[in-house]
């Protein structure tokens, strides 16, 4: 019974985890319907910023997430305007070029200015608990409450706030977005910088669970597609959803079987909820 | 580590200068100058300087440049009375088999190196495919691909001791440390590409011999980014102790970690992790209970405290992994001198698989494996075995490999 508990609560740890590493992705996708694959490069550099910020100058780890996330922010939305409006409205593949140069460009910059070295980010909670009989750390709880806060925040903001009702405007229809008064250049490099935010606080929860390197960035941006298409393009629920499915197949197949099956499982399900929604569980058609 | 990113930049920008400085050292200096050093030994590293891996690339590209200085600066290799200067030229191969041979064919063809060294399996396994055909001495740390390694592979050495050298040094040391009844059982926790399987094949071998009972062998993706549920898995079967192997730092500091946090009380030995600070930084107050063979991080003789302080001026770090591989170039040159030759790389091979040295870095050093592979081309080693308690790791325990007679 502590085993399957052990199981649920790690799967659910890492579906959070994931989901909020994907909903950066989708909401990028959403808005401007580009392939960013360098998302995984903002976790990375969001990462390393809290790495700097603590390990390296000492300072408190909470005003670190912050200040990682504003930095990413502002990388993201200069990313935006200045290589991927130029390519708004041209074919997908233009932004995939782009994206693809830019993981190169990040990480291979990465390992030159931060080493090649393996870095761990100091925990900001030590401990943990046992909830009959399975053991939880206080730091896989607060990742946990970080992102279900950060999940249930976007949710509210895109719904209550006037620029989230833009952003919806915009990933719903530019066009009549644009005529009612919507500024959708605004609304992009907004939704980027959003989305590359999300990516960098992820990157500092990670970080600090696990550990560091310039290289980290590719996996993060794999796992993200692969929640991203099993939940839906531009859905943000979807994303969620598609963590938490991940996330418990990761945990209960690779504890009960071995990781190599997990990793088969985990595409088998991609591949049968895109043979019977192939838009995914909550995404809608973009053709 | 304050200031670790600048040290680390001009580590890589130092030992970019170097390789340009050996690549320009011909057309700059006056013909006089190569006229009194008359004869050039090139070596070659074919080494990820980038990638994943990169890591254990720089440290052993440093232990070339540094040595070659060393070498030089004390007149040279001398062959037939006849000092020879060293010349080493380092290209990247990003931890790939393909760029590892484009490398390798480049430091033969190009570069007329008739000695080259490499770092981790794939590079390895690109290189080979070019240096036996042609004549090239090889040196490499690799653990696994064993079919490469033996009586095919005459010119090809292995220097870096593999987790199954390392345990006869570190299991004695266990087994004294926290008692024979205490480590009748063993897990084995490592990635599920061909190193792992190897590396499976070797822990098996050693958990045999010490007549130690394998409970569970988990095998992980690379693409693994938690390890809770690999160790809950493998902690089910209550193993006394843990090997992770051949897992590199970050890893072994997770599986630590998560091992500890799912109430897992009992020593971890991790063969290839070979570093301390990631462990503790990822591990924290974890991380006690953990054993790490051939990591030496307390240089102790006036040799390791020489080769600290070189590394630190010339690279601005220094790390118990570039230190292990700081031996490799001395042996060479032994051999060289030696043979009498530097041409001729079966002689120098022949040679090189006599040498012992006995104060390096890693204390005393010689070649072995005869019996095993059929020629004595496995570096073998003191083991510095570090521990870590209360959030300090020491050198706790020092002793050359118990090997067995048929090995």
């Amino acid at each position: 019974m502590s085993d399957l508990l052990q199981m649920g609560l790690t799967g659910i740890n890492l579906g959070l985890m994931y989901g909020l590493i994907a909903i950066g992705l989708t909401l990028i996708f959403g808005v401007m319907r580009i392939i960013q694959y360098a998302h995984g490069e903002m976790f990375m550099l969001g990462a390393f910023v809290l790495y700097y910020w603590t390990a390296e100058f000492g300072l408190p780890y909470w005003p670190g997430v912050a200040v990682s996330a504003i930095i990413i922010f502002g990388l993201g939305a200069l990313l935006q305007v200045t290589l991927f409006r130029p390519l708004q409205g041209k074919n997908i593949l233009y932004s995939l070029a782009v994206s693809l140069g830019l993981v190169l460009i990040i990480s291979g910059s990465g390992q030159l200015i931060f080493g090649t070295i393996t870095k761990g980010i100091p925990s900001a909670v030590t401990g943990g608990v046992l909830i009959g009989g399975a053991y939880l750390s206080y730091e896989r709880i607060v990742i946990s409450s970080v992102s279900i806060a950060l999940i249930v925040g976007l949710w509210a903001f895109l719904r209550l706030s006037v620029t989230g009702l833009a952003i919806r405007a915009v990933a719903e229809d530019p066009d009549t977005a644009a005529l009612q008064g919507i500024q959708t250049k605004r609304i992009h490099w907004i939704a980027f910088g959003l989305g590359s935010a999300l990516a960098a606080i992820a990157g500092c929860m990670m970080g600090s669970l696990l550990s560091i390197v310039p290289t980290m960035g590719f996996l993060a941006t794999i796992k993200a597609f692969m929640i991203v298409i099993m939940g839906g393009l531009g859905s943000v629920i979807g994303a969620l959803v598609g963590g938490l499915i991940l996330g418990m197949i990761d945990s209960v197949v690779t504890t009960t079987i071995s990781g190599d099956i997990a990793l088969i499982l985990s595409f088998v399900v991609i591949f049968l909820i895109l043979v019977f929604r192939p838009a995914g569980l909550f995404g809608q058609n973009w053709e | 580590m304050k200031g670790s990113s600048k040290t680390l930049l001009l580590s890589r920008r130092h030992l970019l200068k170097s390789g340009a400085f050996a690549l320009a050292a011909p057309a700059i200096l006056p013909r006089s100058a190569f006229a009194q050093q008359a004869k050039t030994i090139r070596i070659g590293g074919a080494v990820p300087l980038s990638g994943p891996v990169a890591y254990w690339g720089h440290s052993t590209a440093q232990g070339f440049i540094d040595g070659a200085a060393v070498i030089n600066a004390a007149g040279g290799v001398m062959i037939g009375g006849e000092p020879h200067m060293i010349e080493v030229i380092n290209y990247d191969t990003k931890g790939e088999v393909a760029d590892s041979r484009a490398a390798t064919m480049r430091l033969v063809e190009q570069d007329k190196c008739k000695y080259v060294f490499s770092q981790a399996a794939a590079s390895t396994v690109g290189m080979l495919q070019v240096t036996e055909p042609a004549g090239v001495l090889s040196i490499v740390a690799c653990w696994g691909y064993l079919d490469l390694f033996g009586t095919k592979y005459p010119l090809h050495f292995r220097a870096e001791m593999s987790d199954y050298e390392q345990g006869f040094a570190y299991i004695p040391f266990m087994q004294e440390k926290f008692g024979k009844d205490a480590l009748k059982t063993a897990a084995f926790i490592g990635p599920n590409d061909q190193d792992g399987t190897d590396c499976h094949f070797s822990y098996k071998r050693l958990m045999d011999y010490y007549g130690i009972t394998q409970k569970a062998a988990e095998f992980y993706n690379w693409e693994d980014t938690d390890f809770y549920p690999i160790v809950a898995k493998t902690i089910a079967d209550k193993p006394d102790f843990i090997v992770t192997s051949p897992s590199p730092p970050g890893i072994t500091a997770s599986i630590i970690k998560a091992a500890r946090e799912l109430g897992y009380g009992g020593p971890i030995s991790s063969p290839a992790a070979s570093e301390t600070k990631t462990i503790l930084e990822v591990a924290g107050e974890h991380a006690d209970g953990v054993v790490l063979p051939v990591t030496n991080v307390e240089p102790s003789t006036d040799t390791q405290k020489a080769i600290e302080k070189r590394f630190l001026d010339r690279f601005g770090s220094f790390n118990a992994l570039a230190g292990n591989y700081s031996w490799w170039i001395y042996s060479l040159k032994a051999a060289w001198e030696k043979a009498g030759t530097a041409e001729d790389t079966k002689a120098v091979a022949e040679a090189l698989a006599q040498v012992e040295l006995d104060d390096t870095y890693v204390g005393k050093v010689k070649w072995g494996g005869e019996k095993s592979f059929g020629v004595a081309r496995q570096g073998i080693y003191d083991c510095y075995t570090t521990t870590i308690d209360k959030g300090v790791a020491k050198v706790e325990d020092i002793r050359f490999p118990a090997l067995p007679e048929d090995y």
